[in-house]
């Protein structure tokens, strides 16, 4: 009894705790407003020595943490149960991770990297830009450079809108392009490189100019996001820096569904099977996380798939104060088939191809921002109760 | 010289010898049928009453669904849990006589206050209905020939091992009850044709009826018919009797056809019916010019006849054509091109030639089934072309159709079996009439003249002879009835579900495998789980572990067959994407590597690879799962396309820590195929990502569940990774290392 006690309360407490781990304590004041808004959204940020022999991210299997940040780039051990593979563990739970890397990137710090899908450069490279130093920041080997707002990821969802240029000094990463679930935030100059300051060149580095990604992140099958930054010093003070953490601990760009509902046009149960050529409806309830609290979801690309190995129908939601609904007409195909929402910006790219004028026009996946997404998956033909939600169905993340 | 007393005497006599023939035939009718039920019972006994091998296990679910839900509710079942997610309407692809038939006998039996289990109902429906077999090939040959004859025939039958091979208790099968129509249509098609009757013409129809309610064979019937029609206008015997009875039949039993769901339009609308309808028609030109040759005379109307009648024929014979080509009319299908050109279904329809019941019959199998039967089936129907009549003729057609289907399909033995019981009766009733009799055979008359009168020294030696010969006829009968009861007992009665092996000692070890795996599946898998195996187990895993399968026996969709065939022969990777799309969460494969079973998933393997590059060429080629030497091996020169194939690795996982208890011999030596496996170390090393991804053997599935003697191997496919998706950067690169 005392164990399941504990456990419901590391459950109720875990919601709203934040651990922050720094290896120099003065971060918690030169980050202290990056950190604020974390606060302000009601959660409680802990904080603690990177070294801290007391230190655990779970407990029986179950997150301390709703989310943990990292603002200690030289730490080559954590203390306590933390490592990477706990992280990954973490991860895995649902937890949300921020790590900030800086000129010194630690062993476990590139190993959580790594297993994430971020490939950090090699110790002792940095990113160089000799195109756009910060003659303020920088210390004469032209690793401080600004970022400009086109070098982010187009998604105000992540990042807000940003109106000033950033200042990056620290680590270069790279991604696979296979990698679906990884996407950069912010990426270099295409003057940048990444290589040792102060040595010539001796090899092809890493990666050059817009292929070294300066923040990374990650949206996880669980929704758990993960963003790994390559400057520590990014992350003072910004706005877009702020963002970008309420992001990483899910305070903004959350969308949760609930009411999912399908049922014949005209009538309010669902029934147990569906025949073919019917009218029938389907609905469904999102809201939006704004500033802590839920409100109607106001996007307006939501869309259904009516599926069956291949989407049979597939259909705009209409949004009515965040209430999605759709009639459709069931195709005249019989199966089991499965309701799939979800949500994508559509447009209309026109391709001219050649001389002869032909033009096609191709729906593309241009959204940046990720979502909590929802699918619901029900049958035709027999029906669970009303739909659950059995997966994160995501669009394509393209660049 | 005969005064009325004597007269009397005889009558009485000629009565009570009509009576005492009489009491004969019925006991003799009575224990066949005795001897043909439990003849077929050897499977109950040794296993128990239980349901055999594939489709029976559909059979008995569909039945199981009708008794609980009713006859409406099964003419419009869509089964969810088959073919997922296609499903498939099964009330509208199904033959539903069988489950009718045993549904109409279990409440039967209930009503009269029997309370009986549907699967019993199920289980001893075939051999019941061998009994009835027996009757109506009684009835059939006594019609064509001589009550002897049909009391021979029916005894044959009742124990021909190629009719029992499909009617033991426990096979439920639609060929069990259809047998029985078979024989009695075409007891009263030849009551019919000979009699002209209104009345029997429509009992065959009805007959006709019940046969297509119970099995896609009617065609043989359909076909035949019209044949012997078609023969007897030929030879010129055609008559107007022969006109009501084809013509009464033909329209009732056709109409009737139409009203089974399965079959709906298809007797307009397919090859395979066409014949029928053409000798319809040609049937209706006949009888009109007959008519007006009755009423215009002769020699006027004989060339316009002929001239007319062939021209007739030559223009439907070319709008059947014509109408095939251009899609009107349905083309044969593949199974009936395969009756044709046997080489066809190897290259266009691997799905239909994978099915080893569909593979050309070979010689050794005839005598198997059939025995002395074959070998004097011949004579019958030379006996038959030797007396020939309007009748006969219908058991020379039957006769030499049949042996040509059933060589080219083993499957089609099935149809040959009655009719060589039926001809080898014949023969032998007139080898006993001949020999068996005191008296010489009457000597046909010119033999008489021409020969002296035997003496008595060339009597005796006749009488001699003839019991010679009539005590090696019983010894040869008395050889096939042991043969009949031996192969019935060693070939036909085992239940496949179920296996056993005899040891040193002769006592049974029986290997229960199959059910034990099923029973895991329905007791520890949610409701809803699928279950992704090769096709032969779909209808066992929906009829035993009540779970969805994504194909079944029912082999309808080859797109989806191939998609699983692609599944188990792509690495697991691209296994994985397939399952994940499919929403597959267990994989079972059969693996008979431990007890030495040779009918497990790696023998059946290149089947599923041929299917999958029938539908995706591209990427799977039946070449790579080959040795350079061109041989399929699983031993280490097998080569890396195959070992790590999704089949390699769930049929081989862990299979190199098994030893056979044999110090010396090598671990994970696979007994089916004799060798020792080329990789071993199929499992998972190493904990989380960070290793697994390099290491790992399987990645995406988990070991769940393996049956004891490791027949069946049930696979777990795990959820997504939360990382999945993520492809590993190479940590140990030259960069990080230094």
């Amino acid at each position: 009894m005392k164990f399941l006690l504990s456990l419901l309360v590391i459950a109720a407490s875990a919601a709203d705790k934040i651990l922050v781990l720094y290896d120099n304590p003065r971060v918690k004041i030169s980050h202290g407003d990056t950190l604020a808004p974390l606060a302000e959204l009601g959660n409680e940020l802990v904080f603690k020595q990177a070294d801290d022999a007391s230190l655990e991210l779970t407990r029986y299997g179950v997150n301390l943490y709703k989310g943990l940040i990292v603002l200690a780039p030289s730490v080559d051990e954590f203390g306590g149960k933390i490592n990477s593979a706990t992280i990954t563990e973490f991860v895995d739970n649902g937890g949300n991770v921020l790590i900030a890397a800086g000129k010194t990137v630690g062993d476990e710090i590139r190993q959580t990297a790594a297993e994430i899908g971020v490939e950090l450069d090699e110790a002792g490279t940095q990113v160089i830009d000799h195109g756009r130093v910060n003659a303020i920041e920088d210390s004469g080997d032209h690793t401080a450079f600004t970022v400009e707002p086109n070098q982010f990821i187009p998604a105000e969802i992540i990042t807000g809108k940003i109106s000033e240029a950033m200042t990056f000094e620290g680590i270069g990463m790279k991604l696979d392009a296979a990698n679906k679930l990884v996407f950069p935030i912010a990426w270099a100059a295409p003057t940048a490189y990444s290589w040792y300051p102060n040595e010539p060149i001796s090899e092809y580095p890493m990666a050059l100019g817009k292929n070294i990604v300066l923040v990374a992140g990650l949206q996880a099958r669980n929704n758990a996001r993960v963003v790994i930054a390559g400057s520590l010093k990014m992350f003072k003070t910004s706005e877009t820096a702020k963002n970008i953490l309420l992001w990483a601990m899910k305070c903004r760009g959350v969308l949760r569904e609930s009411n999912v509902k399908h049922n014949l046009v005209r009538e309010t149960k669902s029934p147990e099977f569906y025949t073919i050529m019917e009218d029938a409806h389907y609905e469904l309830t999102v809201e939006e996380l704004v500033k802590g609290q839920w409100e109607p979801f106001q996007g307006n690309d939501m869309f259904l798939d009516f599926h069956r190995l291949d989407p049979f129908v597939r259909t705009r939601l209409q949004n009515k104060k965040g209430v999605f609904s759709v009639d459709f007409k069931l195709p005249d195909v019989y199966g089991v088939f499965q309701f799939r929402t979800k949500l994508q910006a559509l447009r209309l790219y026109r391709n001219c191809q050649s001389r002869s004028g032909v033009c096609s026009t191709t729906p593309s996946q241009p959204v940046r921002a990720i979502y909590l997404q929802c699918l619901s998956l029900l049958f035709l033909g027999f029906f669970n109760d009303g739909g659950r939600c059995t997966d994160v169905f995501r669009s394509a993340l393209s660049l | 010289m005969s005064n009325p007393a004597t007269q009397i005497v005889d009558l009485k006599s000629q009565a009570s010898v009509k009576a005492i023939k009489t009491l004969l035939t019925i006991i003799i009718l009575t224990s066949i049928c005795i001897l043909g039920f439990s003849s077929r019972l050897f499977a109950v006994i040794r296993f128990e009453s239980i349901i055999h091998e594939f489709d029976p296990w559909f059979n008995f679910r569909a039945t199981k669904r009708l008794t609980e839900h009713g006859f409406y509710e099964f003419l419009n079942w869509f089964d969810e849990r088959a073919w997922y997610p296609l499903g498939r309407i099964v009330g509208g692809t199904v033959y539903p006589g069988l489950m009718l038939t045993a549904g109409l006998m279990h409440s039967l039996s209930n009503f009269l206050g029997f309370s009986v289990l549907i699967k019993d109902v199920c289980v001893f429906t075939a051999p019941l209905f061998s009994g009835l077999t027996a009757l109506s090939t009684y009835l059939l040959t006594k019609e064509l020939w001589s009550e002897g004859a049909g009391l021979f025939s029916a005894a044959f039958i009742s124990i021909a091992p190629g009719y029992i091979s499909r009617s033991v208790a426990g096979s439920y099968d639609n060929e069990g009850i259809a047998i029985f129509a078979l024989q009695f249509t075409y007891f009263l098609w030849i009551k019919a044709m000979k009699s002209g009757s209104i009345m029997w013409a429509t009992f065959c129809a009805l007959s006709y009826f019940y046969m297509v309610s119970a099995w896609g064979g009617y065609v043989y019937i359909i076909n035949i018919i019209p044949l012997h029609i078609f023969v007897l206008i030929l030879i010129g015997r055609f008559n107007l009797r022969h006109y009501t009875a084809y013509t009464t039949f033909y329209t009732i039993g056709q109409l009737c056809a139409m009203n089974i769901p399965f079959v709906g339009f298809q007797p307009i609308r397919t090859s395979e019916h066409m014949a029928s309808f053409g000798v319809f028609g040609f049937v209706q030109v006949i009888a009109f010019f007959g008519y007006l040759k009755h009423n215009l005379g002769q020699q006027k109307m004989k060339r316009l006849f002929w001239i007319f009648s062939l021209l007739v024929f030559a223009l439907g014979l070319a709008a059947i054509i014509f109408l095939t080509a251009s899609g009107i009319v349905a083309p044969w299908s593949g199974r009936f091109y395969s009756l044709w050109d046997t080489g066809y279904a190897r290259i266009h329809i691997p799905i239909i030639s994978s099915v080893s019941e569909h593979q050309p019959t070979t010689w050794t199998s005839f005598f198997f089934d059939l025995h002395v039967l074959v070998a004097v089936f011949p004579a019958g129907l030379w006996l038959c072309v030797q007396q020939y009549d309007d009748a006969r003729v219908f058991l020379i057609i039957y006769g030499v159709f049949s042996a040509y289907f059933a060589g080219v399909m083993v499957r089609l033995m099935l149809t040959l079996t009655p009719i060589v019981c039926i001809l080898a009766a014949i023969v032998f009733s007139e080898l006993f009439n001949r020999y068996v009799s005191s008296s010489p055979p009457p000597a046909e008359s010119e033999e008489d003249e021409s020969s002296p009168n035997p003496t008595e020294e060339e009597l005796a030696v006749a009488n001699q002879l003839r019991s010679i010969v009539c005590i090696l006829l019983v010894m040869i009968l008395f050889m096939f009835g042991t043969h009949c009861t031996w192969v019935t007992s060693n070939a036909y009665s085992s239940p496949s579900v179920v296996l056993s092996t005899q040891n040193r000692d002769g006592s049974r070890n029986i290997l229960d495998d199959f059910r034990e795996a099923y029973y895991w599946l329905r007791t520890n898998t949610p409701d809803d789980a699928r279950v992704m195996s090769w096709w032969d187990y779909g209808y066992q895993i929906a009829g035993m572990a009540d779970r969805s399968t994504l194909v079944d026996n029912n082999t309808w969709n080859n797109t989806h067959i191939a998609m699983v065939g692609k599944a188990m022969a792509s690495n697991e990777d691209k296994a994985y994407e397939i399952m994940q799309e499919l929403n597959v969460d267990y994989v079972l494969v059969i693996f008979g590597g431990v007890i030495g079973y040779s009918g497990d998933d790696i023998n059946k393997f290149l089947w599923m690879v041929r299917i999958a590059e029938g539908e995706h060429p591209d990427e799977i080629k039946e070449s790579n799962y080959f040795t350079p030497q061109g041989e399929y091996k699983v031993d280490s020169t097998a080569p890396k396309t195959f070992t790590e194939s999704l089949m390699y690795k769930t049929s081989f996982y862990r299979f190199g820590e098994v030893d056979h208890g044999d110090i010396n011999g090598p671990h994970g030596f696979d007994r089916t195929r004799n060798t020792e496996i080329g990789v071993k170390d199929i499992k998972v090393r190493g904990f989380y990502l960070l290793i697994s991804h390099t290491i790992s053997k399987l990645k995406h599935i988990e070991e769940a569940f393996t049956t004891e003697n490791w027949l069946v191997r049930i696979y777990k496919v795990k959820p997504r990774k939360n990382s999945d998706g993520l492809i590993f950067q190479n940590i140990k690169s030259k960069k990080f290392k230094r």
